[in-house]
């Protein structure tokens, strides 16, 4: 899981350092950090990390630890990351099925029609279907309802 | 000299007797020995002598008489079979592509059954018969190498199977089939119909007058076979390819796609046993966003992360080269 967190840090040298150890400790993974010097509150500096950790349990150790050294957690949270995936769906018809399509996948639990551009006209039609969801596993049942209609559509998957 | 008899000698026939007559001579300062084609046939007949063929004599009568049998003063024969019977090292096999009836595949066991090497660009009998045809070239200790069936001159399966040594080959993605990439992208470019760019692409030469096996997808699975066999150690065939071409793909379709930044090609899939041939969305700027009639092979492997080969993958010169270069790779291990 990818994680944000604020920290604020009293402005003396060692620090930062000192709260960034435990991290790599829990086998947690630094992706950016940024640190901004101008908002100074009660003394201490804001630090904004970004950083990848297995899952809950070290997240709580590592919380722990911080509260042990003084690091005051302004703000933690989970980035939740969506995967994405765009179907073309083509048709001979005008298309007057892809509503009903898009309402069956918006239904599944998780997943998001996040963008639909179409093109329907009287010798066929064409659909461009974004859909995202939590994890790629999610995607797939989307996936499936597309291609059980691949006999009656011509489905193009991205790569 | 390495004695050569050839079977078929059409564009990829007569490249490969232009490469050998041009490069024989370097060649056999290299690798201390060149070639002799001995024997050679097409759809009307085969012609044989042992002494060797004149190349460009052999090159002129097809052009102007349009059959070998009309080479002076020669052994005729009636098969490829009687031509496969005579005394020679290496069979080439450059017969029409057919993957329906066995014919070259028993052309080739023949030939191994009568101790002969054999180099081919035909893909109907490796797809038919993949591993009857390396057993049997092994049984006899024979060589069997069919660079040219694949990719073309980019040589993608020796570049497979280099990789596959070292590091283990987890995916392959690959845009196979001039033709159909030649299509689709005159459409993307055009926003045209499919059927206005098919004439343009016949008229050009770069579709033939029958463009189903281009187009429906079948050449791409017929090439995605072989490679599944001969890199990933697969044991699979046609019927083991899931297959759509692109014959439905819209003009409205492609529009879209291009408006959201993708392009639309007809991509050959293996990940673990599953092999497939579909037409996808490919972001702008992406691997394989390729355009015209260029192949590219996308291998992705576990230690070696992504590598990409792209070439020609058809063409007179460019297949007749990866056929020279199997035969290099027989004088180089017969000597
Ligand atoms: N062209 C390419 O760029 C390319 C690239 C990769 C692989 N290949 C493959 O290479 C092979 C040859 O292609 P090509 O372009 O040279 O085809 P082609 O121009 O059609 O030539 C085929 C040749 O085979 C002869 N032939 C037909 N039936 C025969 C038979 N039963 N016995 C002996 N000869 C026979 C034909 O005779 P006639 O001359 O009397 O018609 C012709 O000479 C095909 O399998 C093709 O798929 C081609």
């Amino acid at each position: 899981m990818r994680i944000h967190a604020d920290l604020q840090l009293e402005d003396i040298p060692g620090r930062l350092v000192n709260a960034l150890a435990p991290i790599a400790d829990y086998g947690g993974n630094i992706v950016g950090i940024m640190h901004s010097r101008e908002r100074v509150v009660d003394g201490r500096i804001t630090v904004r990390l970004i950083f990848d950790v297995k899952n809950e349990k070290p997240l709580k150790m590592l919380i722990k630890e911080w509260e042990k050294k003084d690091v005051y957690i302004a703000r933690i949270e989970e980035i939740y990351r969506r995967v994405e995936k765009q179907f073309l769906v083509m048709g001979e018809d005008r298309g007057a099925k892809i509503n009903e399509l898009i309402g069956e996948i918006s239904n599944l639990d998780e997943v998001n029609v996040s963008d639909l551009k179409m093109i329907s006209r009287e010798k066929g039609y064409a659909a461009l279907i974004t859909v995202d969801a939590g994890e790629t596993k999610t995607l797939e049942r989307a996936e499936k309802i597309l291609e059980s209609l691949a006999e009656k559509i011509l489905l193009v998957k991205g790569v | 000299m390495m004695k050569v008899i050839m079977a078929g000698f059409g564009t990829v026939g007569q490249g490969v007797a232009k490469v050998i007559e041009e490069k024989n001579s370097s060649i056999k300062k290299r690798l201390g020995e060149g070639f002799e084609i001995v024997g050679v046939s097409d759809s009307k007949g085969a012609i044989y002598n042992p002494e060797g063929l004149n190349l460009e004599l052999l090159l002129k009568i097809k052009r102007e008489k349009g059959a070998v049998i009309s080479y002076p003063d020669v052994e005729k024969l009636k098969s490829n079979e009687e031509l496969i019977n005579r005394e020679a090292d290496v069979l080439i096999e450059v017969t029409p592509t057919d993957i329906e009836s066995g014919r070259a595949v028993d052309d080739i066991l023949y030939a191994f059954r009568s101790k002969k090497h054999v180099v081919t660009s035909n893909k109907g009998p490796l797809t038919l018969n993949f591993k009857g045809l390396n057993e049997e070239a092994a049984k006899n200790g024979c060589m069997f190498y069919y660079t040219a069936t694949v990719g073309g001159c980019t040589r993608m399966i020796d570049v497979g199977r280099g990789l596959s040594n070292g590091a283990a080959i987890i995916s392959f993605q690959g845009i196979l089939n001039g033709t159909s990439n030649y299509i689709l992208s005159r459409m993307t470019d055009e926003e045209a119909p499919y059927e206005l760019i098919l004439r343009e692409a016949q008229q050009l030469g770069y579709a033939e007058t029958d463009p189903s096996h281009d187009v429906d997808g079948i050449d791409t699975a017929c090439k995605l076979v072989i490679l599944a066999n001969s890199v990933m150690g697969l044991e699979s065939s046609l019927k083991d390819v899931k297959i759509e071409g692109i014959t439905g793909i819209s003009e409205d379709g492609v529009k879209l796609a291009k408006s959201d930044g993708k392009v639309i090609k007809l991509i050959g899939e293996i990940e673990k046993s599953r092999l497939e041939v579909s037409p996808r969305l490919v972001p702008k700027g992406h691997f394989l966003d390729i355009s015209g009639t260029l192949n590219l092979g996308l291998f992705k492997t576990d230690f070696a992360g992504d590598i990409a080969i792209m070439g020609r993958g058809a063409g007179q010169m460019e297949t007749a080269s990866a056929i020279l270069g199997d035969l290099n790779k027989i004088i180089s291990q017969t000597r």
